[in-house]
């Protein structure tokens, strides 16, 4: 139950903030929002570099689609 | 420093403490070769390490996903990032890529490219390649400098090709900003743009590694400043350029990344390392690691250790955090700019100009 409440206070933390900022108008995707874009930029050494997650859904699909 | 600014620094405050009673595990990074082919001037890995290090065998990684993560997670909201080395060096890696993707799990890399012919890349993306990460330090001359292989740049280009041709992987490239090329910033955007690049992050690079031995590749402070501006002016253009994670900026925070500053260390992110070491990013030093896979349970780990990542406290105990204003915001920086006896290699603030 706790965990449940600070989820959904961090959600509406998330909305404040990025309307408070913005963080101007290259932020396509909504990194604070119910499903967070896990955006994850990283340290200075690129074999050790991290990447983006996507806001993709729940059921994804299938991976046929790559270059046809 | 504006009102809202400020405010919103709060509320972000607020919402990472939660976030560190939460800690939903949402980035897992596996460390899953040494071996590299490129030799690069800035690595942080220990490349003497890595002729003798052999490979994690994947049973053993899978085994951690089966029996201690995956009872405790959604895999849809964990990406799990293969790391290295260079991962395209394991021959096992798109058996390994669809054994997590039918788990559910979206997972990516970090790649420079190099051995990434079109064959590989439509054979990763079939078996789940979700997201992925290319290294491009510069025009041709300087990345084959930086990289240290004739072949580098053409690799990199390759590879960057081959995802703007590809609508649905999220993709981006990362630029380590140096001395030589902190003057080139708008023509390797330029030629970025021009294959088709979107997202590009760049960063510094730190004193360590490598890198702490030569003094060419790091940035002095007006070159660091030059390096936000020049972000900022870049998304004012409608351009999506973003600092690393690393690092409160002050004045810059909300203007230079998708996010205010947080370090999400331990926090939302974990990692497998070569020999089994349980810790966060993986550039993290050895004193923070927190158990390893083949002693520890990492579920039992990951809920009951990162005490020293979830309490940041400690890093106030000294010089140069101790009396810092923005110890709120910051709380010490990255933790992989810790060193072993806890000291800290680099406050961006500071390099901001903005400890005052
Ligand atoms: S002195 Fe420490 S807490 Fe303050 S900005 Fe620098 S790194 Fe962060
Ligand atoms: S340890 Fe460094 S690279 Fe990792 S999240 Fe923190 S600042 Fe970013």
């Amino acid at each position: 139950m706790r965990k449940k409440i600070l989820s959904r206070i961090n959600i509406a933390l998330g909305s404040a903030i990025f309307a408070l900022v913005g963080m101007n108008s290259c932020a396509r995707q909504l990194l604070y929002g119910p499903d967070p874009v896990v955006k994850y930029g990283c340290p200075p050494d690129t074999t050790v570099v991290a990447l983006y997650g996507v806001n993709m859904p729940v059921e994804e699909p299938p991976f046929t689609d790559t270059n046809e | 420093m504006n009102v809202r600014l400020k405010i919103a620094l709060w509320l972000e405050r607020w919402r990472r403490q939660n976030l560190k009673e939460l800690h939903p595990l949402q980035q897992l990074f596996w460390e899953s070769t040494l071996r590299c082919n490129v030799h690069c001037l800035h690595c942080g890995s220990d490349c003497v390490a890595s002729v003798t290090t052999p490979d994690m065998p994947a049973e053993d990684f899978l085994r951690v996903i089966d029996t201690e993560i995956t009872p405790h997670v959604d895999p849809h909201k964990v990406l799990i990032i293969i790391s290295g080395g260079e991962p395209l060096m394991r021959k096992d890696l798109t058996d390994i890529g669809r054994a997590l993707h039918e788990r559910g799990y979206r997972w990516g890399m970090v790649t420079n490219g190099l051995a990434l012919t079109e064959k590989r890349f439509r054979e990763l993306r079939q078996a789940g390649l979700r997201s992925i990460t290319i290294s491009c330090d510069g025009l041709e001359k300087d990345h084959i400098w930086l990289r240290q292989h004739p072949l580098a740049f053409e690799g990199a280009i390759r590879a960057i090709k081959l995802c703007a041709a590809d609508k649905n992987l999220t993709w981006d490239v990362v630029t380590c900003v140096n001395q030589r090329t902190i003057n080139q910033l708008p023509a390797i955007r330029d030629m970025l743009w021009s294959i088709g690049v979107q997202d590009w992050r760049v960063f510094g690079i730190d004193p360590m590694g490598r890198a702490a031995a030569n003094p060419e590749l790091i940035l002095d402070d007006d070159q660091f400043r030059h390096l936000m501006d020049f972000i900022v002016s870049e998304r004012e253009a409608g351009r999506h350029v973003s600092y690393s994670c690393e690092g409160y900026l002050g004045t810059y925070e909300g203007r230079v990344r998708d996010h205010l500053y947080q370090c999400a260390a331990g926090i939302s992110v974990a990692s497998i390392l070569i020999d089994g070491s349980i810790s966060a990013c993986t550039s993290i030093r050895g004193k923070y690691y927190q158990g390893n896979i083949y002693k520890d349970s990492f579920w039992q780990v990951w809920e009951e250790g990162f005490k020293s990542y979830r309490d940041r406290s400690w890093m106030k105990q000294s010089e140069p955090c101790k009396d810092c204003k923005a110890f709120a915001f910051c709380e010490g920086n990255g933790m992989h700019l810790r060193r072993e006896d806890g000291s800290l290699m680099l406050c961006h603030l500071h390099r901001l100009g903005q400890t005052k």
